[in-house]
């Protein structure tokens, strides 16, 4: 447990210091969701309806962003030699990796995602239903994020080859995701719950699914 | 006879890299109070043994056991046994050489404040304590990296090329620690180009050469 500490204290702090990946997330983020109005035109009724959407795709998109340094920069600087050396199973190692992840670059995202939502002019209880669902729904991107780092980890420019194979494993993500919002027409609570509750489920598959996967990746990838 | 406390065998072993034999059918024999260099070539498979030692890398035929117990269906007890070293410091750019430090300890688990400042001040590094890793020269990332070394007691040091941008002073430094090591009983697997003259210390090379393919 100790350890696990130490690894998510360890990324946290490389990740403050460089601060470039969290502020880059950010920044990405506000503009793609930002240029949304400007390209569909600024008619309420349509940006109400596709605001969770939106939200929901640059949320997405933000994410991988930071993803493809998540295991690459430790093995170029040879650190990743001193993590496959623990007295931790690797799958724990990647799970710790990939809090810190969610912590250092998603977070962030959730923290600005109300004020990008008032701004598309998503109804107050619809913002409060976007944060929770964010929260509930968003460590999915890490987690499967992982298993596409830990895949292109020695591969030369692996962020784009990331994108495409992580991408399609965000749409049960997105789809639920977007659906507990609840914006649309006749959203009624039970629908909400019962959306953001597949939302949980698919996070903890995940979490699983990335343990394992992502930490076979790195074994094989690193001899 | 002296006793020996700790012992690294390796039986036979053969490894392939990208289709290349790089070892082949090499056996060893390492144990406390003794150093192995091993030298030969660019390519010669130096580093490979190293990696395999060190539980990084499966061989793709061969035994090692470290005591007796197999080392390579279980790495877990070479890993918690050794500190290794390789080419590449394992160094985070963005942060302090003192906060390189103070993370490896946290990954030890171990380690007291004392035990930094003795890694720090050995190899010379109380000065550029605060430093960014970034910031530092070639030379003065390798001696940070070496510091390792010092922060947990641990018996088999693997060092890949650990002369690799040091000056005078401080590969001297480098091989005190080893003379330090190998006559409390630790052992060293190194790998370089020059015969490293560590006193008190039990020496022999083991020559690499290239492996017929």
């Amino acid at each position: 447990m100790n350890l696990l500490q130490a690894i998510i204290l360890r990324d946290l702090r490389i990740a403050y210091r460089q601060g470039s990946s969290a502020m880059l997330g950010v920044g990405f983020f506000a503009l793609v969701v930002t240029m949304v109005p400007l390209g569909v035109g600024p008619e309420r009724d349509v940006l109400l309806r596709i605001a969770p959407g939106i939200l929901w795709i640059g949320a997405a998109l933000s994410s991988l962003i930071s993803l493809d340094r998540l295991f690459h920069a430790d093995a170029e600087d040879g650190s990743l030699d001193l993590l496959l050396s623990l007295p931790l199973p690797l799958e724990l190692v990647v799970l710790a990796k990939t809090i810190a992840h969610w912590i250092s670059s998603i977070l962030p995202l959730i923290l600005i995602s109300p004020f990008l939502a008032m701004m598309l002019g998503l109804p107050a209880d619809a913002i409060g239903g976007l944060a929770i669902a964010l929260l509930i729904g968003s460590p999915a991107f890490s987690l499967l994020g992982a298993i596409g780092a830990a895949l292109t980890i020695n591969t030369r420019r692996g962020g784009l080859l990331l994108t495409i194979l992580v991408l399609p494993l965000y749409i049960p993500t997105l789809i639920f995701g977007v659906q507990s919002v609840g914006a649309g027409p006749g959203a009624g609570t039970d629908a909400i719950t019962a959306n953001l509750m597949l939302l949980t489920a698919i996070t903890l598959i995940s979490a699983v699914l990335s343990a394992w996967s992502a930490a076979a990746a790195l074994r094989i990838n690193a001899n | 006879m002296p006793t020996h406390t700790i012992s690294i065998l390796g039986q036979n072993i053969s490894c392939i890299r990208n289709g290349r034999r790089v070892l082949k059918d090499l056996s060893f024999e390492t144990h406390s109070g003794h150093a192995l260099l091993l030298m030969g070539p660019n390519g010669s498979g130096k580093s490979t043994l190293l990696r395999i030692c060190a539980g990084l890398l499966r061989p793709d035929a061969g035994a090692l056991t470290l005591n007796g117990e197999d080392g390579i269906d279980n790495p877990g007890i070479l890993h918690a046994a050794h500190h290794y070293i390789g080419h590449a410091n394992g160094l985070k750019s963005a942060l302090t050489v003192v906060e390189n430090l103070s993370v490896w300890r946290s990954l030890f688990g171990t380690a007291s404040d004392a035990g930094l400042d003795h890694a720090l001040s050995t190899f010379g590094l109380a000065k550029m304590a605060e430093t960014p890793a970034h910031y530092l020269s070639a030379g003065q990332k390798r001696r940070v990296a070496l510091s390792r070394l010092l922060l947990e007691e641990r018996s088999i040091w693997l060092l890949d090329e650990p002369l690799n941008g040091l000056d005078e002073k401080h590969a001297a430094i480098l091989i005190d620690c080893l003379s330090q090591h190998t006559r409390s009983g630790g052992m060293a697997i190194v790998a370089t180009h020059q015969v490293l003259d560590i006193p008190e210390a039990e020496l022999s090379i083991l020559q690499l050469g290239n492996a017929t393919p």
